[in-house]
This record gives C-alpha cells, structure tokens and sequence, in this order.
C-alpha cells in the first residue's frame, strides 16, 4: 500500500507491502510497536523511540519527548480525490462554472454583462435536499449564461462562464 | 516550643508531596487536605490523614481560612504548613492560624504584612542599608507626583503595584507624556487585582539578572544565607529554568549579596525559611527586588549544592530549635531545575489540560524529580499548571547540563503538552550554556523550540503511515475513547483560554 506522510511543509512517499518498507523508495528497516492507548514505540534499524499516536482532525498527531506535529497520510485513493478536486479548481480558474453535483436550477442572478465579485453567487442550486449557491471563482463579468429557473442539470453541466476583470 | 507532632499541609500538587516527605522523616504525622478535584491525587494518598475541604475552586478550598483551621482541629494538627502559593502569604491566614493556637510554619503575621506591601518593605530595606532600585517608598498621591519621582530618577521607569508582587501589577513607562495615562491604569489595576490601588515607581532596569538569596533564621537573632540562585530564564515573569550557584555571580559578589540579604532578614526579624531577590544590572550593581516570606518552588537547588534539606530546618524553626549551621557553608557543584507546566511552548505557552495518560519519570545520579502527578491525574483545568519539578546536581555546570539533558530526552508525559521542548531546547541553547543570559532571554530566543528536526519529521511520517495502515483495521472502540477524553479536554481548554487571554 502507497502512502504519501506530510508534516511541515515535508512530503514523505511510504510504501507498506507486508513486513518490507520503503520510504522514498529507499527500503527502510522499521517497525510499529504498539505499547497500549495512543502509545507506542517506533524501531528504525537498531533505535527504537517512544512515541504518542492520537487521531487529529486532518490526520494523525505524533510526539516525542514533548515535541508534537501533525502528520496527513494520504493513500492512494485520497490523493486522487485530492487531485480531482484540484482538476476542477483548475477548470473554474478559466471561468467556466460548472454544476458540482446534479440538480434543480432554483434561481439564476448571473445575467449577460452583469459585475460580480468573487465569491459572489450566480445560480441557486437544489440537490440532496439543501440549496446550495454556485459562486464565481473569480471577480469579473458574466460573458454568458447557459440556464434558467427550473431547469435540471446533470453534474458538470456548464452554468455560466465568467470573464475575469481586475 | 513544644515539639512537633501532627503538622497540617495547607496545599496540594508537588509542594505537598515534597513536605509530606521531610515530615514523615522526621516521624511527623501529616495531615492533608483536599477539594473534591484532588480525591485521588499522590498528597491524599501519602498522608496519614486525609480531610475534604470542599469544591474544586480553590477560593472554596485551599483559600478557604475557616475550612482549613476547621481540618486542623478536627485532625488535631498542632501546625501548618502552607507551602508556597495558595496562602502562603497571607498575614490574615498566618494570624487565624496563631489565634487558634496552632504554630504556623513561617514568619509571623506582622513580617507577612510588612513584606507583603511593597512600598513597606523598600522603606525596611533602605533603612537597613540594602541597596533598592531608584524610586520611591511611599504610595504615590498623583500623578503629578509621580512625574517628579520620574524625573529624578531617570526615565524608562515602572510603575508597580505595592500590593503586588511576583511580576504582577507593572507598567512600563517610556516617555513623560505617558505617565499621567499609565498612572490611572496602574491604579484601576491595581485596585481591581490586588484590592488596594497604591502604586510607586522603580526605575526600569535593562537586561537585568533576577538573583536571590536563601535564607534560614530562627528569630533568636541567628541567620544564616544559603548562596545564590539564578531565575533569570522566565516567561512574562513566570520562571521556567533556575540554577544554583549563579554563572554571573563570584565569592565577592556572593558576599556583598549574601550581607545584605541578612541585614533584611535581621532588619525585620525573620524567623524562618525565606528568600531575598535582588535585580543585578549589567553593570554589576544589585538592588533589592521582594521578599518572599515562604518556601520557594526553586528551593531544592539550593538544597542539592549544599546537601540540606530547607523543609526539615523550616520545622525546626518553627518547633523553637536554634539554628545551629555553620556561620560560612560552603557549596558543591552546580544544580538546575527545569519546571514541568502543563503549558505548550509552540502555541506561546497556551495552558494544555488534560488527563496524564502514561508517564516514564527519569532518574539516576543526580537526578530529581519532585512531582505531584501519576498517571491518571487531571491537570490544569482548577490549579497552578506546574506538575512537576525536573532537578539535576552535576559536579560542574557542565556535567549538570548534560544530565539535564539526558533526563529530559528520557522524560515521556503521554496526554497533555508541557513545556519540555522549551526545555531540550534551552538546554542546547549556545547563550544559556555559555552562562551568558538575562531576563530578555526567553523573549529574545526566537521560539526555538517550536522547530522540528529532520529526524523526528521522517520518524513521525513514517509512524504515522504505519498507524494509519494498521488503524483501518482496528476495531472502532479505540477511537470512542479517545472521543470521550476530547470533551473532557475541550471544555477544560475553554475555562483555561479564558484564564490565559486576560
């Protein structure tokens, strides 16, 4: 199993396969003792430290001797959900607005030539239940709008594009 | 004087620990008390007698005067000892203790209260010939007055509280203008704080070394001064870090400290354990700073260069005996404490509460630690957030800090966060190694312990990926526990971010 551990800005690739262990593709000699609560011992080669593992809300908190730091391990899944999210991020930078998640068009405030802000709402969602605000992601001009009130859209459906201004 | 036979402990944590220990050594019975917080912590369990004082706020238990006075007569304690803290220096508590007929292990009420105002006690001070800070010694009546004192003595001066004390109640004034403003802050302060709005002022002294003395005197005119101790590594006035002897003081310096901390202590006829603390300027003048008329946290220092025990000689004091030390103790080596807080260094020392989940307390030659906690405590959330004191004693300031050193690596607190990073760190600190630090330094010091070294972040990467491999096949109990604690733990946090935010 593929692991990518970051602490502090660091990233570390940890692949786990059975008893063999590599850590940036180097094979490391390591095991995880657990000692009982959120303590245990980690042994790399021949020096074992005492350690504190608790669950933190984006990952885990390690310490030693006093000395704490959060630590997100990520496997592979993750990490491509991760990335898809920066996909469409990446997408929405360009100005085109898509629909996250299928749905009802409640109601559409963005119109042809309108000034918006970043952030500021374009077309009022329904889905799962909840009203969800589809913002601009960046501060412009409506260029076009491609639905209307009580229209259903599939996800990824494209609502707006947004031409960035300032 | 009769002897004594049953002794009281009026405090709790790690001081309670310590005096039960010297008490039941010298085959005293000890008598402790404790709020509904403390039924299960190490002082109830050591003592021959335990006795409920009352609710977890320590204003319904250890200030409360009647509750305690009540367990002492209940218990039939014939003295009590207050520790530090607390009541410790409380004339009023000092004097109900004597009016109930019991003896009060300390100085008398009136050299409390004497002590206690700051403006008496420069007053004492000067007329006995020991150096005090330029400035005034009687309450200021206005702030035009205070102008005129500002004058004088040279700005940037303080403005203090005389009902102050312990780096509480101070402002810095750096311009002239600004003294009429302070002034009024001062005193609403000082009103609000310490019930008496009085203020002085001090000039304000740069880069000082805060310096204390030791001293034993049985108010039959015998003192008797324990060499110096070095505090200058603290935090907003709290200490942190203190040795003994001091790496700024030599023999003569040691004198002339040592002289005038003795005229103070005859000045007022002290009877007891005390200290005097003094601010040594960089020019290598000293002046008088306070006197606490009680135990200190840093005493054992003292007590590991010169192989005494401060408690023991505090009892006998106080049961009449005469203070038979030799008039010139010499000490051996070099001794450093480091105090154990329930406080984390990386987020500016924001109070940790928690519950002591696992501990692994050093030890070896040399090494000491005076506690007041094992597994299972809850700490921080009604009390001091000192926990713990980690005491070394080296033949040399070097030896004592390489086994601080070690000690630290070996200490392992599972639960909460304490300040032992600050710790290893200092310890490794260029500027406190060479001896060459002042009350700046922790300010000054660029949060060093808050780095994580390359080692510990690919130890703990690699830590917690195997944790994460493993955890997702544990079954989900593990984590309900955890949850349980985090309430605990979030609302303990609240109350104490309150506390720490003013």
């Amino acid at each position: 199993m593929k692991y990518t551990a970051s602490i502090r800005g660091k990233s570390f690739e940890i692949e786990v396969d059975g008893d063999c262990i590599t850590l940036d593709g180097d094979p490391v000699d390591a095991e995880l003792i657990v000692r009982g609560g959120s303590l245990y011992q980690l042994r790399v080669g021949g020096e074992i430290t005492d350690l504190s593992l608790t669950r933190a809300a984006d990952g885990w908190e390690v310490g030693s001797r006093g000395t704490f730091a959060v630590v997100v391990v990520e496997d592979r899944r993750s990490r491509l959900l991760r990335e898809l999210g920066a996909t469409a991020a990446a997408i929405s930078r360009s100005g085109l607005v898509v629909a996250p998640m299928p749905g009802l068009v409640l109601e559409v405030s963005a119109t042809v030539g309108k000034a918006v802000l970043e952030g500021e709402g374009l077309v009022l969602l329904e889905a799962m239940k909840m009203e969800n605000q589809i913002k601009s992601p960046v501060a412009g001009r409506v260029e076009a709008v491609m639905v209307e009130a009580g229209q259903t859209v599939e996800r990824g459906a494209h609502l707006a594009t947004v031409r960035a201004e300032g | 004087m009769a002897p004594l036979r049953r002794i009281l402990i009026a405090n709790r944590g790690e001081i309670a620990v310590r005096i039960i220990r010297t008490c039941r050594a010298e085959g005293l019975e000890v008598v402790v008390v404790y709020s509904e917080a403390d039924q299960s912590e190490p002082h109830v369990k050591l003592a021959d007698q335990a006795i409920p004082i009352g609710k977890a706020p320590a204003a319904e238990s250890y200030l409360n005067i009647a509750n305690i006075i009540d367990a002492a007569r209940i218990s039939g304690a014939d003295a009590i000892h207050p520790g530090y803290g607390f009541l410790a220096e409380r004339a009023d508590f000092a004097a109900a203790v004597i009016d109930a007929g019991l003896t009060f292990v300390g100085p008398s009420p009136d050299v409390m209260r004497s002590m206690g105002v700051k403006t008496e006690a420069r007053k004492i001070m000067e007329a006995a010939g020991v150096p005090v800070v330029p400035g005034n010694s009687d309450p200021l009546e206005s702030a035009a007055e205070g102008r005129r004192v500002a004058e004088a003595v040279g700005l940037p001066v303080l403005l203090k509280a005389a009902a102050g004390g312990g780096g509480k109640g101070m402002r810095l004034v750096t311009s002239m203008d600004d003294l009429e403003p302070e002034f009024e802050r001062a005193t609403s302060e000082a009103e609000k704080s310490f019930g008496d709005g009085s203020v002085y002022i001090e000039r304000y002294i740069d880069r000082p070394r805060h310096v204390e003395i030791q001293l034993l005197a049985d108010g039959r005119g015998n003192v008797r001064q324990l060499g110096e101790r070095e505090c200058s590594i603290q935090r907003r006035h709290q200490k942190l870090i203190e040795e003994a002897p001091s790496p700024a003081v030599d023999g003569e310096l040691r004198g002339a400290l040592g002289r005038a901390a003795c005229s103070a202590a005859l000045a007022v006829g002290y009877q007891g354990a005390g200290t005097v603390e003094f601010l040594l300027a960089p020019d290598g003048k000293f002046y008088f700073l306070e006197m606490n008329t009680r135990i200190q946290v840093e005493h054992p220092i003292t007590e590991m260069i010169f192989g005494i025990d401060l408690v023991r000689w505090q009892l006998k004091i106080a049961s009449g005996q005469e203070l038979d030390l030799p008039e010139h103790l010499v000490s051996r080596g070099h001794a450093i404490e480091c105090r154990i807080i329930a406080e984390d260094p990386t987020q500016d020392f924001m109070p940790s509460p928690g519950v002591i989940e696992y501990l692994e307390i050093p030890t070896g030659p040399g090494v000491r630690w005076d506690g007041g906690v094992v597994e299972g405590c809850a700490v921080g959330l009604y009390y001091d957030p000192l926990i713990a004191k980690l005491v070394v004693w080296g033949e040399d300031r070097e030896q004592a800090i390489g086994r601080m050193r070690v000690a630290l690596d070996e200490l392992t607190i599972v639960g909460i966060k304490t300040s032992q990073p600050f710790h290893r760190s200092v310890m490794r600190d260029p500027g406190f190694c060479s001896g060459s630090y002042h009350t700046g330094f922790v300010a000054e010091s660029a949060d060093a312990w808050c780095e994580l070294s390359d080692a510990d972040s690919m130890h703990f990467a690699l830590a917690a990926a195997l944790v994460h491999k493993q955890d997702s096949h544990r079954p989900p109990s593990a984590a309900t526990r955890g949850a349980k604690q985090n309430l605990w733990t979030a609302q303990a946090r609240r109350e104490a971010l309150r506390n720490w935010q003013q």
